[in-house]
């Protein structure tokens, strides 16, 4: 930092504030396939985004040359560009949208990623592949592992000075049957969490397996899913992209100030929903909670140096805060949350969800079950599409059980379901407790232009809803 | 660009034991991104970017590291040493490849798209001055894409391009929206003027009350860029022969049930567009054209070395995903002039959007309609549309259903930004399909 300290005060006197924000992320891929090893890579990203604010605009450049040649050259580059645009700037920001942070973060973890080999990890991969072949219908089975440790040290010029360290697994398997024109593919849900490899617990992960290619083959004989209204059951596994695109999307400050209209989108929200809206029935409760422990997009800054706390977006089905950083309130007079980040070293900070969750209810599954005439159970996303304003969506899981009568009854095949997520959640009748709610988290959560794809928290109980629009295959 | 990559390859290169063969590839580019939102500008990034990739094959193990290069030779030199040090480490107890695919030489190539690109910041204030009276959202991209392949039995390939390009959307003040790009190799400010001006005259038409329709099937004209969000979707496992072994591809029906696509329906990968490498991550070059499709008729699925070991199939060169990377749907004979007395009463579908597989072994796709939609009534366009979703299998609307094709197409290029910019893009025309479902 001592380099990027004196780089700094260097570049202090050509603009109004400067900032270096130095990022390094290492990934080793594991793959297996049907008891055979498959690859294993590795990919690091190094390198530095300058930022340069001047006469109200930030600019920004990038480098993976880390000399101090290569990082003025940067700088140069940002500088001279808001100089010569400085008449068609969007904002007119002043240092304050930068605070002067100072801390550390880490991740916590009991089992290093360095105490296992890469080839151990592949050898277990290995393992779970073996048992998602429950019968010789398994056709196809899969395992992989990601492994990423991601540093990231920030300095500006007045005076922010901070670093964290993050610790990530992600991790998913599947098993496809196959009988006469009938396939199936059957999966644990990919899943990432901020720990070590204590994530990664083989006897677990293989028990799962063997659920995982039981299912798989189950489906050959399922019944297709009904098409009906319904009530619907979603588990975690897959309400999670639920509340990530019909909740976390459409709270995006910069979608609401359309900053993303020719790329992802704008919202059905507008400024004024904001402490007046029901978004959804009274039992919702969603935070942006940065600080829960093992959550994948769990920090103590943001990319804009902004300390992250836990804020309630919806308190008992009322909106109430954005998913926008500080650079979104300044221009929007909305209240946001800590969430400016970006992907790489050579992307710049944008309004991204970090961990989106619904807080946990008072209703057991066995009671959640009970309470249903006729209704059905979906597990695990296989598809997902919704419309540009976050409203019209569709969505297939790979694995659902009918209940009758307050019981569970028979497997369904192909399961989907659609609606419009101003009805959706007002449809919501029942939040799992504290024993149905799982964290999971993606990867791969994709905005912006230019497009950067980032990792995304979901923690959420299995809830209930009314009168849904449910339905099968081709 | 080209002498450096020379210059580190030929390093890494001399730093292999004799019982190691590799291949390095790069990736690289010098970009400037500038992102709109109202006609000014949001964020402007510069991107200075170099990833170098060290493929290590030593008693058929194979491992691979990618990394930042820096540029500085010296620096980058020691990162080499520090990898084939991890890399040999890691691969002494790891198992052999399954399908073990040895490196060869393909070959040599260089390509080299030069352009002639203009300043970004006069480009970027251009674009302000030209759109001061419209609320325009968008990117302007400007820069060199680098793509080097070199290995140690002598395979050696170049492929650099020079190009901008500005993908951008209009809004009126009801929030309709039309889209459109513009893009090349040199910027012609009297060409960039008369693309926006018929975007303003397209936002016009989109000033009516929309018309809300209720789901059900329509018949429709999906202009070339809605059927390139298709065909993007279909490249999704579509064209992959060892998706298809593995059970998970969209031909799955095809193969099984005797489902088959239109007459009028030919695919081709054609890398006579220009718009990317030929050459895949292990340096197979591919063919300069090859049928999918031929009157409904699967040609040739996509096949890797890797699906070619395994399967026992000859490879043609894909790369790993089996997918397509310049595909082009022939022309059919539908003069523009005809499309809408043609379509007679249905809809006018200008763009797709968030198109995903809803069931892909049955090759069902869904995805919302965007930008200018229309009401067509009687060959006349009545009001544009309150967007519906469509939920439809490629064996209906690229089979049974398809019913004309128009003569001319139109060439998108790939507008990701993932990581680094992408190239390729693909080459579509407009289709007539009846009974399209729409489901919400």
């Amino acid at each position: 930092m001592e380099k990027y300290k004196n780089l700094l005060n260097k570049f202090s006197s050509a603009c109004d504030w400067a900032s270096i924000r130095e990022y390094k992320e290492v990934t080793d891929f594991i793959m297996a396939r049907n008891a055979k090893p498959d690859q294993i890579n590795t990919t690091e990203s190094h390198g530095v985004m300058v930022e340069v604010l001047y006469a109200g605009q930030v600019s920004y450049a990038g480098t993976s040359d880390l000399t101090d040649v290569g990082i003025q050259k940067a700088f140069d580059k940002a500088l001279n560009f808001a100089i010569k645009t400085k008449e068609n700037n969007l904002c007119d920001f002043d240092e304050s949208i930068r605070p002067a942070n100072n801390g550390e973060y880490k991740t916590k973890t009991k089992i290093p990623f360095e105490e296992v080999s890469l080839a151990q990890l592949q050898s277990s991969l290995i393992e779970i592949t073996k048992s998602l072949k429950v019968t010789e219908e398994i056709i196809e089975a899969s395992a992989w592992a990601m492994l990423t440790k991601t540093t990231v040290n920030y300095i500006s010029t007045n005076g922010a000075h901070w670093s964290q360290e993050f610790s990530i697994v992600s991790k998913d398997f599947s098993a496809t049957a196959s009988r006469g024109n009938e396939n199936q593919t059957r999966s644990f849900g990919m899943n990432g969490r901020q720990l070590g490899l204590e994530d990664f617990d083989i006897g677990l992960l293989l028990q799962e397996a063997k659920r995982v290619g039981t299912q798989a083959v189950e489906l050959l004989d399922g019944e297709e899913c009904p098409t009906e209204k319904l009530d619907l059951i979603i588990a975690p596994d897959q309400l999670y992209l639920q509340v990530h695109e019909s909740i976390g999307h459409p709270l995006e400050l910069d979608r609401i100030l359309g900053d993303e209209r020719n790329y992802a989108g704008w919202s059905f929200i507008g400024p004024q929903d904001f402490g007046t809206r029901q978004y959804g029935s009274d039992l919702l409760n969603v935070t942006f909670d940065p600080l829960l422990e093992s959550e994948m997009a769990s920090y103590v800054f943001d990319d804009n140096g902004v300390k992250a706390t836990k804020e309630y977006l919806i308190k008992e089905g009322v909106l109430l805060r954005g998913i926008g950083g500080i650079e979104s309130q300044t221009r929007s007079k909305i209240p946001g949350v800590s969430c400016a980040r970006s992907c790489d070293w050579n992307r710049p900070p944008m309004d991204r969800m970090g961990n989106i969750n619904i807080e946990p209810g008072d209703t057991s599954f066995e009671e959640m079950i009970k309470g249903v005439k006729k209704g059905i159970i979906m597990y695990t996303n296989r598809s997902w599409s919704i419309d540009d304003y976050r409203n019209k969506f569709q969505f297939g899981c790979e694995y659902a059980k009918l209940i009758e009568d307050g019981k569970i009854t028979k497997t369904l095949k192909n399961p989907n379901y659609r609606g419009v997520t101003d009805s959706f959640w007002m449809n919501l009748d029942k939040v799992g407790d504290q024993s149905t709610y799982e964290i999971w988290g993606s990867p791969y959560c994709g905005k912006g232009e230019p497009n950067q794809v980032i990792r995304v928290g979901h923690a959420i109980p299995t809830c209930l809803f009314k009168n849904i629009e449910v339905f099968g295959g081709a | 660009m080209e002498n450096y990559f020379q210059q580190i390859s030929a390093y890494t290169l001399s730093e292999k034991q004799t019982d190691e063969e590799v291949t390095v590839t790069l990736s690289g580019e010098k970009t400037q991104f500038v992102r709109f939102n109202k006609s000014k500008i949001r964020q402007g990034t510069d991107v200075n970017q170099l990833n170098l990739s060290i493929a290590i094959q030593n008693d058929e193990k194979e491992y691979s590291y990618d990394f930042s290069l820096s540029g500085n030779l010296k620096s980058d030199q020691n990162k080499i040493n520090e990898i084939y040090k991890t890399a040999r480490i890691r691969m002494q107890d790891m198992a052999k490849a399954t399908f073990f695919v040895p490196f060869k030489n393909n070959g040599t190539s260089s390509v080299s798209n030069a352009g002639e690109l203009k300043d970004i910041s006069e480009l970027t204030n251009i674009l302000c001055q030209e759109t001061v009276h419209v609320d325009l959202a968008g990117i302007l991209t400007s820069g060199v894409s680098y793509r080097g392949n070199i290995n140690s039995l002598g395979q050696s390939h170049w492929f650099e391009s020079e190009s901008f390009s500005i993908d951008y959307s209009l809004y009126s003040e009801k929030e309709k929206a039309v889209k459109a790009s513009y893009g090349g190799s040199k910027f012609d400010l009297e060409a960039f003027k008369a693309i926006l001006e018929e975007s303003i005259r397209n936002l016009k038409h989109m000033e009516k009350d929309n018309k809300v329709l209720v789901p059900g099937k329509y018949r429709c004209y999906l202009a070339p860029a809605a059927v390139n969000e298709i065909l993007d979707t279909f490249c999704w496992g579509g064209t992959s022969q060892g998706a298809l072994k593995q059970g998970s591809s969209p031909l799955l029906p095809y193969k099984n049930e005797g489902k088959r696509l239109s007459s009028k329906f030919n695919l081709n990968e054609d890398f006579s567009l220009g718009l990317i490498s030929q050459f895949n991550e292990d340096g197979e070059v591919f063919t300069n054209k090859l049928p999918i499709f031929k009157n409904g008729q699967l040609q040739n699925l996509l096949v890797s070395a890797r699906t070619a070991k395994e399967y026992n199939f000859k490879s043609n060169a894909a790369n790993s995903e089996e997918s397509l990377r310049s595909p082009v749907i022939e022309p059919g004979d539908l003069g523009r002039e005809d499309i809408l007395k043609q379509l007679g009463t249905g809809l006018y579908i200008s763009n797709l959007h968030y198109l995903n597989w809803s069931d892909q072994k049955q090759g069902r796709i869904t995805g919302m309609t965007r930008f200018a939609c229309f009401w067509v009534e009687n060959g006349e366009i009545v009001a544009p549309i309150k967007d519906l979703r469509f939920d439809d299998t490629i064996y209906n609307f690229w089979g049974e259903n398809l019913e004309q094709i128009t003569v001319f197409s139109e060439t998108a290029l790939d507008s990701h930004t993932y990581s680094e910019r992408s190239l390729g893009g693909n080459k579509c025309p407009g289709m007539i399909v009846k009974d399209f479902n729409f489901t919400l």
